[in-house]
């Protein structure tokens, strides 16, 4: 991986707001998981020396968090709330439904998707909720699964999957179909 | 009676017009608050929290001002705020709310328990799913900082501090206080064994550290507005203030609902506030607060002492929506994510979705929670796949039993009660579904009428 100038200057920046280097790693590594996707050994290399870690230390976060990868992730990157709450409003469905869909079995990466089970997305009460790269999904029921999936397809053609923070958005957004009522 | 909220935490929340900006807020009134208590004395602001005997909105529901308290002030070293934002018990979503759309009131908080404990910075630990939630929190701290409210010299007085904000990487155990302090000072968030590592005295970097939730620290600004004394008037007196209340799952309108504590039932609110359950189910089982909390079967029934020292019997639905009642029928509200079950839900199921949870969520630290926690999970999935035995029942139970108490964290507490409070009250469910299964040669998924959760 290429650690270009920038990346460093970042870094720096990041590090600046902590009272010790090493309580920079979270956000350092979130940077480097978002500027690359995954994590290879250049990269551990890379937070090590910048934050005065060893290694094996990087690669023991690394492993730990669910939100970082050692290996790459698909483009679109589907995460479906397995929880109680969204399991109760069809979530497992809809992940079997997305699966046939996508052609991406739960928990793979196949071509420009990544679909996988995760644990609560903190919106339990507009369940199933979905994440979508950054964007969650909200009220997505399991027979509108088409629909979502053209939709995030027509989202990502439109480059609108990158981070677009709506300032003070609200929780989720919608997803236009009649609640699922089992 | 009518029900009614009573919105104090949110009260900006859902209104129309209203956007995370600061101009908004600062025109609604906000920052008032913190503009005159940064010319007030610490301890008696310490002393309002205390008198208000307001409960932390986390979980643990221990009392702010006792938190406070607690700080070591004599070591010397710095002092510590950190906002827990890591908002990850299945069932609770109050916090997303604020940090998405009213973060300066979550920041004038910050700001004046900060001041209030003297603490030399304040970081605000957000759960990594929040994404646009810390890119809202950045944009509000740096407005808020450029108007003088954050950073150095707050509304021109002589104290300074900032705020950091963090963001974490997925992990549910860094909710836990001591695994959300290890996270912060690098590595993996494993949580410590107190004592010696109490955050008040061996927190962040090894200095006097206080911990606080998002709704919690929303408080803060109230309580020196009005004073402790009168905050403690509002509900139950032994939980006062409000609580929001996030039900979620099969009821008619779920949502986030914020109740004066004691001042409605628990039936009260799923039929008015929630418009009880769907069309030609019942409500089967509620598990209050959180997915970790210990359920409740509908049709229980509780011997309760009332205020004069009388047994009376108490149905579920009559339950008052605050700390002490809940904890008189053997549960916690927790963080008030209640989770709602209707006839139609499979129990074993149910139990198999959450245990699935709490293995994936367990550090590893701990023998008894890494392995008994992975153990329950394979037998509950067992279950629901068709191959249950019948003394799974018992060795469900006595696998809860053996991690319960045993663990550094509450985390094999976390894994132990909904166990032993599942496989405790519907115990006839899982000896039903074992035997039924058996009867038809393993054919578990093929009869099921519920919905699949797992």
């Amino acid at each position: 991986m290429e650690i270009t100038q920038e990346l460093e200057k970042k870094c720096d920046e990041i590090i600046a707001q902590y009272p010790k280097k090493k309580s920079a790693a979270m956000m350092t590594m979130h940077l480097i998981q978002e500027e690359f996707g995954y994590f290879d050994d250049s990269a551990i290399q890379f937070v090590a020396r910048k934050l005065e870690m060893s290694p094996i230390e990087v690669y023991g976060m690394l492993s730990f968090y669910p939100m970082f990868s050692d290996k790459p992730r698909g483009r679109i990157h589907i995460k479906v709330c397995r929880t109680l709450s969204c399991a109760m409003a069809g979530s497992v469905k809809l992940a079997h439904e997305l699966e046939r869909k996508l052609r991406c079995p739960i928990g793979k990466t196949s071509g420009i998707y990544t679909l996988e089970f995760v644990e609560c997305l903190g919106n339990c009460v507009e369940g199933p909720n979905v994440q979508v790269n950054d964007k969650l999904f909200s009220k997505v029921a399991p027979e509108d699964a088409d629909k979502f999936v053209e939709t995030i397809t027509k989202l990502d053609g439109e480059g609108k999957l990158a981070p677009a923070p709506e300032f003070g958005e609200p929780s989720g957004e919608k997803f236009d179909s009649p609640e699922y009522k089992g | 009676m009518a029900v009614e909220q009573n919105r104090i935490i949110y009260e900006h929340i859902g209104l129309e017009g209203w956007n995370a900006s600061i101009s908004k807020y600062v025109g609604s009134g906000g920052y008032e608050i913190l503009r005159r208590t940064v010319s007030r004395d610490r301890a008696e602001l310490c002393s309002e929290m205390e008198k208000s005997k307001l409960r932390g909105r986390g979980g643990a529901g221990f009392p702010i001002g006792m938190k406070w308290k607690f700080l070591d002030r004599k070591s010397g070293k710095p002092i510590y705020l950190i906002c827990n934002a890591d908002e990850s018990e299945p069932g609770t979503c109050k916090d997303r709310m604020i940090i998405y759309q009213d973060p300066h009131k979550l920041i004038e908080g910050i700001m004046c328990a900060a001041y209030a404990i003297d603490a030399k910075q304040a970081f605000i630990y957000i759960r990594g799913e929040y994404i646009n939630g810390y890119r809202i929190l950045q944009k509000a701290i740096s407005e808020a900082r450029a108007s003088g409210f954050v950073g150095s010299n707050i509304c021109g007085g002589s104290y300074s501090c900032d705020i950091t904000v963090c963001r974490g990487g997925g992990c549910y155990v860094c909710g836990e206080e001591t695994g959300l302090i290890s996270s912060l000072a690098g590595g993996r968030g494993y949580p410590k064994i107190k004592p010696p590592y109490f955050p008040a005295v061996l927190g962040l970097y090894d200095c006097p550290t206080v911990v606080n939730n998002v709704e919690s620290l929303c408080w803060v600004p109230v309580v020196f507005d009005k004073g402790g004394e009168a905050v403690s008037k509002i509900g139950s007196p032994m939980d006062p203030g409000t609580h929001v209340w996030g039900v979620s799952g099969l009821v008619q309108r779920p949502g986030r609902y914020e109740i004066t504590t004691g001042s409605c039932t628990l039936g009260e609110m799923l039929y008015d506030l929630c418009g009880g359950p769907l069309p030609g189910r019942r409500f089967k089982a509620i598990i209050p607060g959180g997915s970790s909390m210990k359920i409740l079967r509908w049709d229980e029934k509780f011997s309760i002492k009332d205020a004069d020292g009388n047994i009376v019997e108490r149905r579920v639905e009559d339950i008052p929506l605050d700390a002490q009642s809940f904890m008189a029928c053997g549960t916690a509200i927790g963080s008030c994510g209640m989770i709602v079950m209707d006839n139609t839900v499979d129990m074993v199921e149910a139990l198999a979705n959450l245990n699935a949870f709490y293995a994936h969520e367990s550090c590893g630290q701990c023998t008894p929670c890494r392995e008994g926690s992975l153990w329950i999970s394979r037998i509950t999935r067992r279950i629901c796949d068709g191959w249950g035995r019948e003394e799974d029942v018992e060795l469900l139970t006595s696998i809860a039993d053996n991690i319960c108490g045993r663990t550094i964290c509450a985390h094999g507490e976390s894994v132990a009660w909904p166990v032993q409070s599942n496989v405790g009250k519907f115990k006839e469910e899982y000896y039903e579904k074992i035997q039924r299964q058996k009867s038809q040669g393993g054919m578990a998924r093929l009869d099921n009428n519920a919905y699949r959760l797992i």
